[in-house]
């Protein structure tokens, strides 16, 4: 749970570079909803991935499998385990 | 030396293959293969079924030859970089400024195109592929083809703007070798085999039909197992190798020793240089410098197809893992042989299943040999009225 809160609010960070940050950000927000379009995703995943040092699957890139904040969260989380 | 878990888990993927790739020839028709499990710090090993030929019955073996379609653009982009390394090119620089023989045609487009967004398929050129031809020495060379005079009617010109997206382009690749042929003052398919190809003992490996001499070459087939009439390629660095499974497994294993690069096996390019051609161009494009490039359960797979008419072949590698796989066909339907044996390697040496996103980013799916025979007569009809434009 700490895990995920860390790396929660390190998610929260870079999605605030790429939209507007003034409103409260929540885990079962849709992505799209927070302001994230196909161009700006790619470029918070570059920033993810160097940031924990990942490499997200391909068809991880796209709305249809991370769709909300949450899945974000948990797909970097869950990479970190296995 | 390959460890004890290593071998164990050759055996099983290769006592899979002996059993299974008989049947997959049969169940679809497909004459012969060549195929080689690769594990760059460890053994090889190469398996080859069936015939070089239906009519003759002439068995495929180690030194049996394919036409490997655009797994030669990969070789060509060693090529290309070598001549980067050797400071007579620069990624950066724009293609129209290494070449005289051709004018790259005005369009509604910048003509500024690298060579590094050639490489990538990102410089938004026309023509994607070729369809070759049934004439040894047609006549043709490479700027014909480029100029849309060869058996090819559509001339290469850039049709959208560079660098906003990927659209794959045999046309570039045509370009390259024309840069090539002008810098070094030597024919593509001689500074190939000089520069490239022997340095890394692919010895059994040309881009020029005519240095084959007495060597076996596949014939290729159609979805039905019928033999096709051969299909020479003027475009020899998109489309045009002739190679055997062993030569590739060399070239697989140079690019997986980048520790080594003073090795026998990697003699000729840097290590950081073909890191770059397998990272991405741009991170939501899955290729780098004439590689795919993917990810499929956090495992990076750097690999191309080759698909001309006749044959169907795949590379495909793990360059973290040090493994590869090489699979050679002689049939159009080879793309079902080559879905089924991803699907086993994926599974058994990658440890991840394929998806049908993955599958279909990789163009390895399963097709039904009619959608094969429709494409077939699809592609010869519009060869045919190409050819009379």
């Amino acid at each position: 749970m700490n895990m995920n809160k860390a790396i929660y609010e390190i998610v929260v960070k870079i999605l605030t570079e790429e939209v507007d940050a003034s409103k409260t950000f929540l885990p079962d927000d849709n992505l799209k909803d927070i302001g994230l379009n196909s161009l700006s995703m790619i470029r918070v995943v570059v920033k993810l991935e160097n940031e924990f040092n990942i490499e997200f699957d391909d068809e991880m890139l796209s709305f249809d499998q991370i769709i909300t904040l949450d899945d974000l969260v948990t797909y970097i989380s869950d990479y970190s385990k296995a | 030396m390959i460890g004890l878990g290593g071998t164990t888990i050759f055996m099983k993927i290769g006592d899979e293959i002996q059993e299974v790739v008989p049947k997959l020839l049969r169940k679809y028709n497909v004459p012969g293969i060549s195929l080689s499990i690769i594990h760059a710090d460890g053994e090889s090993y190469n398996y080859n079924y069936g015939y070089v030929d239906k009519k003759n019955k002439d068995l495929v073996h180690t030194f049996t030859r394919f036409q490997v379609a655009s797994v030669s653009k990969p070789i060509t982009a060693w090529g290309i970089l070598k001549l980067v390394e050797d400071k007579m090119l620069d990624l950066d620089s724009h293609a129209v400024e290494y070449i005289k023989k051709w004018r790259l045609p005005e369009s509604d487009y910048h003509n500024n195109i690298t060579i590094r967004q050639i490489l990538s398929h990102t410089a938004g050129l026309s023509v994607s592929g070729y369809y070759g031809t049934t004439t040894r020495n047609s006549g043709f060379n490479i700027v014909d083809s480029l100029m849309g005079k060869a058996r090819t009617k559509e001339r290469v010109y850039v049709k959208q703007n560079p660098s906003e997206r990927f659209d794959y382009s045999g046309g570039g690749y045509s370009i390259l070798q024309l840069i090539i042929e002008e810098i070094t003052g030597m024919s593509f398919s001689d500074f190939m085999y000089v520069h490239i190809l022997s340095p890394l003992g692919m010895s059994n490996s040309t881009f020029n039909p005519d240095r084959m001499g007495d060597v076996i070459l596949t014939s290729g087939h159609d979805a039905f197992g019928k033999r096709l009439p051969h299909r020479y390629y003027v475009e020899q660095a998109a489309a045009g190798l002739y190679t055997t499974s062993q030569d590739l497994t060399k070239f697989m294993i140079a690019n997986m020793r980048q520790d080594r690069v003073d090795s026998i096996l990697n003699p000729l390019l840097q290590p950081s240089t073909i890191k770059l051609m397998h990272t991405r161009i741009r991170r939501d494009i899955p290729y780098g410098l004439g590689f795919s490039v993917n990810t499929i359960n956090k495992t990076r797979i750097v690999s191309h197809r080759g698909a001309n008419m006749g044959w169907q072949s795949i590379i495909s590698m793990v360059p973290d893992k040090g493994i590869g796989i090489v699979i050679l066909t002689n049939s159009n339907n080879g793309c079902n042989v080559i879905h089924e044996l991803m699907e086993i390697w994926f599974r058994d040496q990658v440890n991840a299943s394929l998806s049908e996103f993955n599958k279909k980013l990789m163009n390895i799916q399963k097709r039904h040999p009619i959608s094969i025979k429709f494409v077939e007569k699809w592609q010869m009809i519009t060869h045919q009225l190409n050819m009379k434009k």
